[in-house]
């Protein structure tokens, strides 16, 4: 009997371990380009013991098979937030309260709102508090979005115009730069300053508009855009949050895929945990300016393959593990929904999805980022290209930025309505 | 020396005129008239260390006209009223702490078959005929000095650790909210003779030599303080608005082809409105709560030309009785008088806010200008107006709501639609009908208490901004008639611009009529050579006496399809 029971518990071990060995996938090499041609030999592989099919979210993989997405993979590495980020982080543990009823969170100073380790999946509030982490000062205190221009790219045609732009966005709480934490009163979040500089029908329009430090959203926007024909500034609704770049097809909500505090959606939703492929770790040199107006300018895009506007060959991806949090944006925004995909250590989107008041697919967001040593030598890592892919009409508004953190010598007046009339001259 | 440059600038106008915006297309396409450093250290995109940067355009204009007009012999219908030729360059230099401007353009204009008839009949209304002003005709659109050419340079700079931003040069200083008209923009002039006022306001603004402070008190006080004074270094051309008195395509109706500068002058010397004397003004700004606000004073010149009647054998003889009284000093001009712009002092408040509750921005003005100088009197003479100046406390005010339409799921613009409807009056103060005060001198239209224009527009984009159309109305609820304006711009690139635009006017019925319609009755019933002793079968240049066309009866024939073609560089 025993010696049946033994047997038995023999083949039983040799199946438990057998069956998962035999079915253990082959690992694809790191430097594999996955494409339309190798997505069916690759996608049940794994990368770093992940399946790859399982780390292409969203609409990835359709990218891949009908409109010529390439992904070349390299191995994951760790990306550090500054230690003072981080620290604050823990700090807030103490003190910061998230508050059901009309999903404000109080009592925050700096770094996260909440430690992304506490966040449950079963919180029902969970998305609320991701995305609260992501509208304080992810990747610095003051962020300059150094040489930034919007080309407008075409699926078919390629390159058909070059914005250009000067943008900055100084926030008034949670500054880790070393000098005060909190400027002002108290009242402000961020201020933000968008000049267009070429071509010349848009230069010298702008926008400066100053977002509350109001939990509840209660208090709306105050915007301002600098009209050059005529030399004025002109307030602007406060529903302009949700309005488009210029003629872009990246919405000022669009900025860092979710630029809105989770007040001004209807409602958040965590939806997952996952690893996916994602650009944390982009080119260095982004905006190459002595190619300026050829697309070598810009070495981080694809610009000369079609369809022109997906990451360059030399751009890699790399497995990170992120949240996927869903938001239903309020009634008059122009989607019904969208979804980003963001680091679960840190506040960083690599990926979004939004969808047309009808429910339909219709833009998809893939933002390349990479670290940067502020000028105070703050560590963090941002967004340095921005693909914006409107799906309907097959064109995409790429933004491409040497996007620097904390630059030295940028004060809070210089990230003003006066500093936008100014440049915009 | 005037003509040396004037010379050097017809040659120019001549390469550049219709050929230009072509020729300059491949020039500048490589983009690479800028120098900038390729650094990723250097803030970028606007103003490093030292740098600079050249940019404009290339631009030709075409109007064509859908009317006939009475005052030229040939139909004028579908004929072009303006083939114009412009070169913009745009200059920014950076040197350290001091950063400068210089925005340069040069106009040129082909003197189209129109043009060539109102020329001719200048001749003929000139009292020096071919040899007069009309032998320089079209000079009232062309470059043709200097200071016409560099329209604005100017230095920024900034003292007191960034405290005190000075802008010292020529430029354009914009206060006031209003839109189309002016309540408290009142710091400059504008060119009103190409283009009257469907123009982008920078381009038809005359800019002027300002020394402009703006001091930042906000951590003391919580705004910050405007002023500026203009020292009186200007061109006696560039204060005041030019109304096209030239006889120009943009002189009202019935006096195309008459040039009121044969017999009359600008006079930028007179005793209440020297150019010679500075004018200056205050303005703070500041925010209650999230209400913008400002509140200013301007002394400055009065933006309409006012006529200072001479009292002279020539005015008798178009019916003017005599009792006309000059304006401080005589005219110098002893044939029909001088045009002046008086000093006027400009008390304005400005406020701005967004209403949440209804998704709109709301903007209000209010002016108060005390004294402000109106021409009156001899209306039913051939030059009414001629009475003199009078003076009058008069209240601006301008009320505005701006609104976004979110029309893309219905039409399929790619934005919100910028819709704006304004209120815009001006309220004459102790208004007395038998004051007889006029819009304009030559115009026998009694100025009402109120003056009241709606006005309202909508932008619309679609396709990325490749293809803009926008929609303007404004209408005159006190005296009737209203103006249209129907635009489409294509956007091509980087490079190129076109805009094609149809400029439309309504009125009541009301006209002034040339002398060579025998048409009407009573007042209007005036054959040539009865208007005061002038001579019984001469042509009367300045039309039939008439006293109830207003302003936009003066333009009810001038409705246009106007071509813009833009090369950008």
């Amino acid at each position: 009997m025993y010696m049946k029971i033994l047997a038995t518990s023999v083949v039983s071990l040799g199946l438990l371990v057998g069956a998962p060995l035999s079915s253990i996938a082959e690992e694809m090499p790191e430097g594999t380009i996955i494409n339309a041609a190798n997505l069916d030999s690759v996608i049940d592989m794994t990368f770093e013991g992940k399946r790859v099919g399982d780390m292409l979210p969203g609409k990835y993989e359709w990218m891949i098979r009908n409109h010529h997405l390439a992904i070349p993979v390299r191995h994951s590495e760790p990306v550090p937030m500054d230690e003072k980020y981080m620290s604050w982080t823990q700090k807030s543990k103490e003190t910061v309260k998230f508050n059901p009823t009309d999903r404000t969170a109080t009592g925050w100073t700096a770094g996260m709102f909440f430690d992304p380790q506490d966040v449950k999946m079963d919180d029902p509030h969970a998305g609320d508090k991701l995305i609260w982490n992501l509208r304080g000062p992810t990747y610095g205190a003051t962020m300059d979005l150094r040489h930034i221009s919007w080309v407008f790219l075409d699926a078919t045609k390629g390159m058909e115009r070059i914005q250009r732009w000067w943008a900055q966005r100084y926030y008034m709480e949670g500054r880790l730069d070393g000098g005060p934490i909190s400027e002002g009163d108290g009242s402000i979040m961020q201020k933000t300053v968008l000049v267009a500089t070429y071509p010349q029908d848009i230069k010298g329009l702008g926008i400066f508009q100053i977002r509350y430090n109001d939990p509840t959203s209660k208090t709306p926007d105050d915007t301002w855009a600098y009209l050059k024909s005529v030399r004025r500034a002109r307030r602007l609704t406060g529903s302009s949050w949700m309005d488009p770049i210029g003629g872009t097809v990246q919405l000022y909500d669009d900025w860092d895929i979710w630029d809105a505090v989770p007040t001004k959606y209807q409602s958040t939703k965590l939806l997952g945990r996952q690893w996916i492929f994602a650009i944390a770790h982009a080119p260095l040199m982004t905006v190459d300016l002595t190619y300026k107006n050829t697309i070598k300018e810009f070495p981080a895009v694809g610009m000369d393959i079609p369809p022109h506007f997906f990451p360059a060959p030399q751009v890699q991806w790399e497995p990170r593990e992120v949240f996927v949090i869903e938001g239903v944006p309020p009634v008059e925004h122009p989607y019904s929904k969208k979804t980003v995909w963001m680091e679960v250590d840190y506040p960083r989107p690599y990926y979004g999805e939004a969808l047309d008041q009808n429910g339909k697919f219709w833009k998809s967001f893939i933002f390349q980022n990479r670290r940067d040593v502020g000028d105070d030598g703050y560590l963090s890592t941002m967004p340095v290209v921005g693909h914006i892919i409107d799906w309907k009409a097959e064109f995409s508004t790429t933004w491409s930025s040497n996007m620097k953190a904390n630059p030295a010598g940028v004060e809070a007046d210089d990230v003003t309505l006066k500093k936008l009339i100014s440049i915009a001259k | 020396m005037k003509k040396y440059n004037s010379n050097i600038l017809k040659t120019m106008g001549f390469l550049l005129c219709f050929g230009g915006t072509f020729a300059t297309s491949s020039a500048f396409a490589d983009g690479h008239l800028a120098s900038e450093p390729s650094c990723d250290t250097c803030t970028g995109g606007y103003g490093e260390e030292w740098s600079w940067q050249i940019s404009g355009y290339a631009r030709t204009y075409f109007g064509m006209g859908l009317e006939d007009h009475e005052e030229t012999p040939e139909d004028d219908k579908f004929d072009l009223t303006m083939a114009r030729a412009t070169l913009l360059i745009d200059t920014d230099i950076y040197t350290g702490p001091v950063s400068w401007k210089i925005v340069s353009r040069f106009d040129r204009e082909y003197k189209t078959d129109y043009m060539d008839s109102l020329q001719r009949i200048t001749a003929g209304t000139s009292t020096a005929g071919e040899a007069g002003s009309s032998n320089n005709y079209m000079d009232q659109y062309n470059t043709n000095h200097l200071q016409e050419f560099f329209r604005e340079y100017y230095a920024d700079f900034s003292l007191f650790d960034g405290k005190l931003n000075m802008r010292v040069g020529k430029q354009q200083l914009v206060w006031g909210e209003s839109d189309f008209f002016q309540a408290m923009d009142l710091v400059h002039g504008f060119d009103y003779r190409w283009r009257l006022f469907f123009e982008n306001n920078e381009d038809w603004r005359k800019p002027l030599f300002l020394v402009n402070f703006d001091l930042d008190l906000y951590d003391e006080l919580g705004g910050s303080l405007n002023f500026f004074i203009r020292p009186g270094l200007d061109r006696d051309d560039d204060v005041g608005s030019n109304y096209n008195i030239e006889g120009g395509r943009w002189i009202p109706h019935p006096y195309r082809g008459v040039d009121f500068t044969a017999f009359t002058d600008y006079n930028a010397d007179h005793t209440d409105g020297s150019q010679d004397d500075p004018t200056f003004g205050f303005r703070w700004n500041s925010e209650i709560g999230s209400i913008g606000y400002s509140v200013a004073f301007l002394r400055t010149f009065n933006p309409t030309p006012m006529m200072n009647p001479a009292n002279s054998a020539s005015t008798a003889l178009f019916g003017v009785d005599g009792t006309q009284s000059h304006f401080s000093e005589a005219a110098e001009n002893g044939v029909l008088g001088d045009w002046i712009y008086p000093h006027i002092n400009v008390f304005g408040v400005s406020a701005n806010g967004y209403a949440q509750a209804i998704d709109s921005t709301l903007s209000a003005e209010v002016a108060f200008i005390p004294n402000k100088p109106f021409n009156f009197g001899q209306l039913a003479s051939d030059l009414p107006g001629w009475g003199g100046i009078i003076e009058k406390d008069t209240l601006v005010t301008m009320f505005r709501i701006d609104k976004e339409f979110k029309l893309g799921r219905y039409i399929g613009t790619n934005r919100p639609s910028l819709s704006s409807v304004q209120l815009f009056d001006t309220w004459i103060l102790d208004h007395s009908d038998s004051d007889e005060i006029v819009e304009f001198a030559s115009f026998g239209a009694q100025k009402r208490e109120h003056t009241a224009y709606l006005t309202v527009f909508t932008l619309l984009n679609f396709k990325r901004d490749t293809i803009n159309p926008m929609f303007v109305a404004g209408t005159d609820l006190s005296n009737g008639g209203g103006f249209g304006i129907a635009a489409v711009e294509f956007v091509f690139g980087d490079d190129w611009r076109v805009k094609l635009e149809a400029d439309l006017w309504w009125n009541d019925g009301d006209k002034k009529n040339t002398a060579s319609d025998n048409i009407g009755s009573g007042f209007n019933n005036q054959t040539s050579g009865v208007g005061g002793t002038l001579a019984a079968g001469t042509s009367n240049p300045l039309g039939f006496r008439e006293g109830n066309a207003s302003l936009f009866d003066w333009f009810a024939d001038d409705n246009q399809i106007v071509l813009k073609v833009t090369r950008q560089f």
